[in-house]
C-alpha cells in the first residue's frame, strides 16, 4: 500500500477543534475531560502546533485545569487531594455539606501535571504536599494503587500515574516504593510481559505501565534480568502484525499500540529491532486525510486519544516533522526538560 | 454559550438526518477512553444521549418538567467563563446531571433519586459520583442487595467494557458474601466477547477470593480453548488455574501432552508456545526442555517451519551450547540458518529483530563467517 501524505497541518487543526467543543456523543467524557485536554495538547506539542494557541487562551486552559484542583481544608481530607477530571460536580467544592463528594483521580492529576508542564507552567499554584499525600492513600497494602479514594479500582495503570506523579514532584517519600515495585513483579507473567493484575493476561498497556514505571523508579534491572527482558523483547517485538502493534497475541493491530508497545521497546532500548517503516505505514494509513486526526483502525473514527498516540508512536521511529517524546513521561522531551529545569 | 452550543446541536441533527446510517454512525462514534483494553468504552452507549432522546421523546419527561421534583433545585455545571474542552450536552444529558448535582447537595436518597441515579448511569457509566452516591441510597433504603445484583448485571450486560460496572459488582458480591452466580455470569458475558479483559479480570477476582469456585474452572478453559484454539485470554486463565494448583508432575506432564496436541493442529497460534515456554518454568532438572526439544526437532524434520517452533529452537540451542567445541559450533551455525530463513522467508516483518539474535549469537560464540549472513538495509 502506498504511504499516503503526512499532513501536520491539518491534524493541528483536528486537536483544535477537539479541545473547544466536542459533540453530544462525547458525554461520557463529562467525567474526565482533562484526557481530551491531555492529549490534545501532547499531540499539538509534537506536532510544534502549541504557538497557534493565544498565550490568553494557554492561560485560560492553566487556570481552568488549577480550579479542578482539590486542596486541603477542613472539609477535604487529604485523601481526596489531587486533581478532578472535570467540572461535574465542583460547584460542590467549597460546600461543607457535600464536598465529600469531590475527589481526586490518580490518572486525572498525572495528566493535570503534564498539561500544566506542556503549557510552561512552573507548577508554583500546586500544592504539592496535599497531592504526594493523596497519591500515598491510594497505595493498598500489596504495594499497587487504587484510582481514587471512595471505592476506585487498582491495577497498573494507577501504579503508573502514582509514579510519574512522584516523579514530577521529585518526591516518592510519601509512598512505599519497594511495595510498588513488588506489585509490579507480581505482574509479569509466564509469557514475558505483564498484566495489569498479578495473574491477568499480558497487554501491551498495562507491559507499558509497567516498563514506564520501573524506569522512573530506575528500577528496571531490578526486577526484570538479562534472561526476562530478552523474553519480553520477543513478545513486545511479536506484537508487530501487518505493519502495526496488537495489544495481546492473536488480536487485531490498532494504531495505539504503536506507542504502548513502541514506548516500552525504547525504553529497553530496543525500538531498533522492529520495523519501523511497516509500522509508519499502518498509522499512517489510519489517518483520515479530510478531517484529520488518527484512528485505531480502518474501521474506525478518529478521536483524540489515538491521535495522539499514533503521533507519539511515529514520533518514537523517527520523523524530522515530529518533536520527540519522553517515552517514560509521554510528554516531548520539550516540556520533560523544562520540568527538570524548574524541578 | 449555551446558544452556540444549541445551534451546534441542531446542525448536527440536520447533518445527521441528511446522511446515510453508515455515515452518521461514524460521525456519532466517539473517542475511546485512555488505556483502554482494545475498544472498551468505544463500543458502549456513545450515541444514546441523542439518537435515544429522538426515540424516547414522546414519553420521556425531563426532570424539570416534572411536577414531583419542583422541590429539587437543579444546579448548573459550572465552567467559569473557560472555553475549554466543552462538550455540547444533549438537553436530557444536562437535565439529568443538573438536578444529581442538586440532590448531591440536598444529600436526598430516595426511591426517586435512586431513579434519578440510574437514568445518569445510563447516560455515563464512567462517571464515579454517581456510582458512589448509588451505593449510598442503596445502602440507605436497605434494598435487597440480591436485586441490586440484577440491576448491575444488566447495565454490565449494556456496557461489557467499562471500569466502573464491574468494580461497582465487586462490590456488591462482597457484601452478599455470595459468589454462587458469578462463574455462570461472566461466562455469559464472554460468550459474547471471549477475550473481553474486565470479564476476565473480574472471574480471576471471584476464583481467588472465592478459592472453592476453582475446582471446575479447567473444564471451563478446556471449552473455550476448543472453541478457539487462538484464544489467548483463555490460555492465560489456564496458567492462572494450574498456578494455583498444588504443584504436581503429573498435572504438568499433562499440561505438556495437551498444548503439544494444540500445538501439533495449529502450529502457527502464538499462544500455544507461550503457554508451552511458560510450562519450562515448572521444570525440574531440564527433563521437561529435553522433551520440548525433541517435539521440536520432530515437528522441524517433518518440514514444519512455524516462526514460534523455529524462535524456540534458536532458543534451546543458545542455551544448550556451552562451549566453542566443533560439534557446538554446527549447532550454533544451525540456529544462525533459523534466524537467516525467519528474517528472509517466514518472518520478515521482524527481520531487524532475526539480524539482532543472529548478530548475539556470532558474538557469543566468536563465529564471524558463516554462510548465514542476513543482508537487510537500514531500519529507519
Amino acid at each position: 500500500m502506498a504511504r499516503p501524505e503526512f499532513k501536520p497541518e491539518l491534524h493541528k487543526k483536528y486537536f483544535r477543534r477537539s479541545l473547544d467543543l466536542l459533540p453530544s456523543e462525547s458525554a461520557m467524557f463529562d467525567y474526565s475531560r482533562l484526557t481530551i485536554l491531555y492529549f490534545g495538547l501532547v499531540g499539538l506539542d509534537i506536532l510544534g502546533g502549541l504557538e497557534s494557541l493565544t498565550d490568553q487562551y494557554k492561560r485560560d486552559i492553566v487556570d481552568w485545569v488549577y480550579k479542578l484542583q482539590l486542596v486541603p481544608n477542613e472539609n477535604c481530607p487529604e485523601h481526596k487531594c489531587g486533581f478532578m477530571g472535570s467540572t461535574t460536580v465542583i460547584n460542590l467544592k467549597t460546600d461543607p455539606k457535600c464536598d465529600k463528594y469531590c475527589e481526586s483521580n490518580v490518572a486525572m492529576t498525572y495528566m493535570a501535571l503534564c498539561i500544566l508542564i506542556t503549557l510552561g507552567d512552573n507548577l508554583s499554584r500546586v500544592n504539592k504536599t496535599a497531592v504526594l499525600r493523596g497519591v500515598a492513600s491510594l497505595q493498598k497494602s500489596d504495594g499497587s494503587f487504587r484510582s481514587n479514594y471512595e471505592h476506585g479500582e487498582s491495577d497498573l495503570r494507577f501504579m503508573y500515574c502514582s509514579l510519574a506523579i512522584c516523579n514530577i514532584l521529585n518526591d516518592s517519600s510519601t509512598i512505599n516504593v519497594n511495595n510498588a515495585i513488588k506489585f509490579i513483579s507480581n505482574c509479569f507473567n509466564y509469557d514475558g510481559a505483564f498484566g495489569q493484575n498479578p495473574g491477568t493476561e499480558s497487554h501491551g498497556g498495562s507491559t507499558y505501565c509497567a516498563i514506564a514505571s520501573l524506569s522512573l523508579l530506575d528500577s528496571l534491572s531490578l526486577v526484570l534480568d538479562k534472561k526476562k527482558l530478552k523474553i519480553l523483547e520477543r513478545w513486545a517485538v511479536n506484537r508487530q502484525i501487518c505493519g502495526g502493534f496488537q495489544g495481546r497475541p492473536n488480536k487485531d493491530p490498532d494504531t495505539c499500540y504503536s506507542f504502548w508497545l513502541g514506548a516500552t521497546l525504547s525504553i529497553m532500548g530496543s525500538l531498533d529491532r522492529i520495523h519501523k517503516d511497516r509500522n509508519r505505514n499502518f498509522v499512517l494509513n489510519n489517518a483520515n486525510q479530510l478531517t484529520g486526526g488518527f484512528s485505531k483502525n480502518m474501521d474506525s473514527i478518529p478521536d483524540p486519544m489515538h491521535t495522539c498516540l499514533s503521533l507519539c508512536g511515529l514520533s518514537l521511529i523517527g520523523d524530522d516533522n515530529l518533536n520527540p517524546i519522553n517515552p517514560a513521561l509521554n510528554i516531548t522531551v520539550r516540556a520533560a526538560n523544562y520540568l527538570r529545569h524548574i524541578q | 454559550m449555551a446558544l452556540l452550543i444549541k445551534y451546534y446541536n441542531s446542525f448536527k441533527n440536520i447533518f445527521n438526518f441528511a446522511l446515510n446510517e453508515t455515515f452518521r454512525f461514524a460521525f456519532c462514534k466517539v473517542f475511546s477512553v485512555i488505556f483502554k483494553m482494545d475498544d472498551q468504552n468505544a463500543e458502549q452507549k456513545s450515541d444514546s444521549s441523542d439518537s435515544c432522546d429522538e426515540a424516547e421523546i414522546s414519553n420521556y419527561v425531563l426532570y424539570r418538567d416534572r411536577p414531583e421534583w419542583k422541590d429539587v433545585h437543579p444546579i448548573p455545571q459550572d465552567d467559569g467563563s473557560a472555553q475549554v474542552v466543552r462538550i455540547a450536552y444533549s438537553e436530557k444529558f444536562t437535565d439529568v446531571f443538573d438536578y444529581f448535582r442538586g440532590v448531591l447537595k440536598s444529600g436526598e436518597k430516595s426511591e426517586r433519586t435512586l431513579g434519578l441515579v440510574t437514568d445518569a448511569i445510563t447516560l455515563n457509566p464512567a462517571n464515579y459520583t454517581v456510582w458512589i452516591y448509588r451505593l449510598e441510597i442503596v445502602l440507605f433504603l436497605k434494598i435487597d442487595l440480591h436485586e441490586e445484583l440484577k440491576y448491575i448485571s444488566n447495565v454490565i450486560r449494556e456496557f461489557t467494557k467499562n471500569y466502573q460496572v464491574w468494580q461497582y459488582r465487586k462490590n456488591i458480591v462482597e457484601m452478599l458474601n455470595d459468589p454462587s452466580g458469578e462463574l455462570e455470569f461472566t461466562a455469559n458475558i464472554l460468550d459474547m466477547d471471549a477475550k473481553n479483559y474486565h470479564a476476565w479480570q473480574y472471574r480471576q477476582w471471584v476464583l481467588s477470593t472465592f478459592s472453592h469456585l476453582m475446582e471446575k474452572e479447567i473444564e471451563f478453559v478446556d471449552k473455550l480453548i476448543s472453541q478457539d484454539m487462538r484464544n489467548n485470554s483463555a490460555w492465560n486463565q489456564r496458567y492462572f488455574v494450574i498456578n494455583n494448583l498444588d504443584y504436581n508432575s503429573e498435572m504438568i506432564e499433562n499440561e505438556i501432552k495437551y498444548t503439544f496436541d494444540k500445538i501439533t493442529s495449529l502450529s502457527k497460534n502464538e499462544s500455544a508456545w507461550n503457554y508451552l515456554r511458560g510450562l519450562l518454568l515448572y521444570s525440574e532438572n531440564g527433563v521437561l526442555e529435553k522433551r520440548v526439544r525433541d517435539f521440536c526437532t520432530q515437528l522441524y524434520n517433518k518440514g514444519n517451519r512455524s516462526t514460534h517452533l523455529m524462535s524456540c529452537m534458536v532458543d534451546f540451542i543458545d542455551a544448550d551450547v556451552n562451549s566453542t567445541e566443533p560439534e557446538n559450533i554446527e549447532k550454533v551455525k544451525f540456529a544462525l540458518k533459523l534466524c537467516c530463513d525467519l528474517a528472509t522467508v517466514f518472518d520478515p516483518i521482524r527481520r531487524f529483530y532475526w539480524v539482532y539474535i543472529s548478530g548475539e549469537l556470532e558474538n557469543k560464540y566468536n563465529i564471524k563467517e558463516h554462510e548465514f549472513k542476513i543482508k537487510v538495509l537500514e531500519n529507519k
